[in-house]
């Protein structure tokens, strides 16, 4: 049940549902590509549509926060991984049945950094432009270019030795 | 152009993507609904795993605690106290769906409150308590970690004590002979070496060293010479792609009780810029010299209509035999009062600023980085601070308020207006406001965001 403010919000709030219905499902593949396995995708992007709901009424660009809160959220988990991966075997997800260049792909990825890989991800999973990835990742837009140009020598090395 | 690899790696994407399982969304209405628990959906195969990682992040969590616990340095950070008083929020104007739970009260406090931005990551909470829980926070560019205390009260959740790990502090500093013993502390990481500088009040180095910091601390002996008997001693921390500065005033040993900490700490080098102004408290256009006036830019009301305010009045002023000290009582014309707190390193010198306590609130501490300024206040009586900070001209701009009770201690994050600025070097203006009184603290710094 919804207190009056929340009620309040959910009258005006169509627009809303009709963004969390449709850009649920990419949104929760937008982590799993941007993360190291284990991350809990559903979780994370859930949690961005809360805290989207919180500030429907500031926010100018609700997708592009979207894809901001996913991304912050999958490099928090990232974090947490590193923690765990220090102290012992991290938590591993079975992954789905891959083969081809979505597997060499896939395997390259993750030789990446989380900052790497969430530009590269941004980039050409979500075609957006180097502005865009710079507001998604707090960097500027010459960090990006940089950004995507080693990851891209370290993706090509990893995809030519496969 | 786009290259075979961008080719190969946008097609590996997609089907990536088409292959993964999504789970079905959870009706919007449980996600949203304040009333209980987010009900997070997940594959089935996805969830033994999940939780498994979720309890070894708490055990890790707490060992990692139990570390920083054991730790001898003294961490601004201290342990949880379920029994402290709500210092957010204490009005009604924060909606009570923000406070459903422990997550969402300390999200609106770390946005609404501290307004760092979308750059603070939620890191982990402890313990998974039923009734309180310590979240911890990290700003990811600036390497500022934030401990958030929250307490339910009548299932809504409170903010009882907020800290960070701070800046770098001198926790001792003491003339032995013609040398200066030093002891830092700092409680986050710093791969490069602390750099501890002994300086005389024009800005001049005495005596340097670079030293390791081990286990959170780091000590330097460093030569004052034959003929001094106090100096500055300043320590710099190198953190992410910043330093911070904390600075000391050391005094002779036989009127000195521990080192006499600066609260506004500026940055270095010095180099070009005007140097001295820089370690005291005095303006380089200002005219004016003396402890009184210098002392008077610092405790003024807010300015209208660009006239200078009425000037404070001083009591019950006490300078020490060898008049490196100095300490009394100001009244300013907004009703303010409070005391202050001087010291010099020579009898003629300038003075430096140690300690200026508003009868209402203990401004404990001030450590500023290339992008903000963390305040530690302490509330004498139930009241509301706010704290601004820009360059030249803050008064006014989107200063932060936080509510509090008498004896809360809380941190206010701000970060500076103009962080993009290219200036070689800057005035910084700090203003403390008590909001319920209308009285104003305006305090000035230098901050130089180039080392060149």
């Amino acid at each position: 049940m919804l207190t009056d403010g929340a009620t309040e919000r959910a009258t005006r709030a169509g627009g809303f549902e009709a963004l969390y219905v449709g850009s649920y499902d990419r949104l929760v593949r937008l982590a799993r590509l941007t993360s190291a396995d284990g991350v809990p995708a559903e979780e994370i992007v859930q949690d961005a549509f809360v805290q989207l709901y919180r500030r429907w009424a500031d926010v100018r660009e609700p997708a592009a926060y979207l894809r901001l809160a996913v991304v912050n959220g999958c490099r928090s988990w990232g974090r947490r991984r590193l923690l765990l991966a220090r102290r012992g075997d991290p938590p591993r997800l079975p992954e789905p049945g891959l083969d081809g260049d979505a597997l060499a792909v896939r395997q390259a990825l993750a030789t990446l950094s989380p900052r790497q890989r969430a530009a590269v991800v941004l980039r050409y999973f979500e075609d957006l432009p180097e502005a865009e990835i710079a507001r998604a990742l707090g960097c500027r837009p010459g960090t990006v270019k940089s950004l995507l140009s080693r990851s891209l020598a370290k993706l090509k090395g990893a995809l030519d030795d496969d | 152009m786009t290259t075979d690899t961008e080719t190969r790696v946008r097609s590996g994407l997609e089907q990536h993507a088409r292959s993964m399982r999504v789970a079905d969304r959870p009706p919007l209405d449980h996600l949203l609904s304040p009333a209980r628990p987010r009900r997070v959906v997940r594959p089935p195969s996805v969830r033994p795993l999940v939780a498994l990682a979720a309890a070894v992040v708490v055990v890790v969590a707490a060992i990692a605690l139990l570390r920083l616990d054991d730790s001898t340095t003294p961490a601004v950070r201290t342990s949880l106290r379920p029994s402290s008083p709500v210092v957010w929020p204490l009005g009604d104007d924060v909606p009570r769906d923000d406070l459903w739970s422990a997550g969402s009260a300390g999200f609106a406090y770390v946005n609404d409150v501290l307004h760092l931005g979308r750059d603070w990551y939620f890191q982990d909470q402890e313990p998974d308590g039923d009734d309180w829980v310590q979240r911890h926070y990290i700003h990811d560019t600036l390497d500022l970690q934030l401990w958030v205390d929250l307490a339910r009260i009548d299932d809504l959740w409170f903010v009882t004590n907020v800290q960070t790990n701070g800046g770098p502090v001198v926790t001792e500093a003491q003339v032995v002979g013609d040398q200066v013993e030093v002891e830092v502390a700092l409680d986050r990481s710093s791969p490069a070496p602390l750099e501890i500088e002994l300086l005389s009040d024009d800005g001049s180095t005495l005596d340097t060293a670079q030293v390791p910091l081990e286990d959170g601390g780091a000590h330097a002996e460093l030569s004052i010479g034959p003929d001094r008997t106090a100096a500055v001693v300043q320590v710099s921390a190198e953190i992410g792609d910043e330093t911070a500065v904390a600075r000391t005033i050391v005094l002779p040993a036989s009127t000195a009780d521990g080192p006499a900490r600066d609260l506004f700490p500026a940055f270095t080098p010095v180099s070009s810029y005007e140097d001295a102004w820089r370690y005291t408290l005095t303006h380089p256009g200002d005219p004016r010299t003396g402890w009184r006036s210098a002392l008077t830019s610092y405790v003024s009301t807010v300015m209208t209509d660009r006239r200078a305010p009425p000037a404070p009045t001083f009591s019950d002023v006490v300078t020490r035999d060898d008049g490196l000290q100095m300490s009394g009582r100001f009244a300013s014309a907004d009703g303010g009062s409070g005391t202050f707190e001087l010291a010099r390193v020579r009898p003629d010198g300038p003075w430096f600023l140690l300690s200026l306590v508003d009868d209402a609130y203990d401004v404990r501490n001030v450590v500023l980085t290339a992008r903000t300024v963390e305040v530690t206040v302490a509330l004498r009586e139930d009241t509301t601070v706010a704290v601004g900070c820009g360059c030249y001209a803050p008064a006014g701009r989107t200063l932060a308020e936080v509510l509090g009770k008498a004896g809360g201690e809380f941190t206010i994050i701000r970060p500076f207006e103009s962080a993009g600025t290219n200036r070689p070097a800057a005035v910084i203006t700090v203003a403390f406001q008590s909001v319920d009184d209308g009285s104003l603290f305006r305090y000035f710094d230098a901050w130089s965001p180039s080392t060149d």
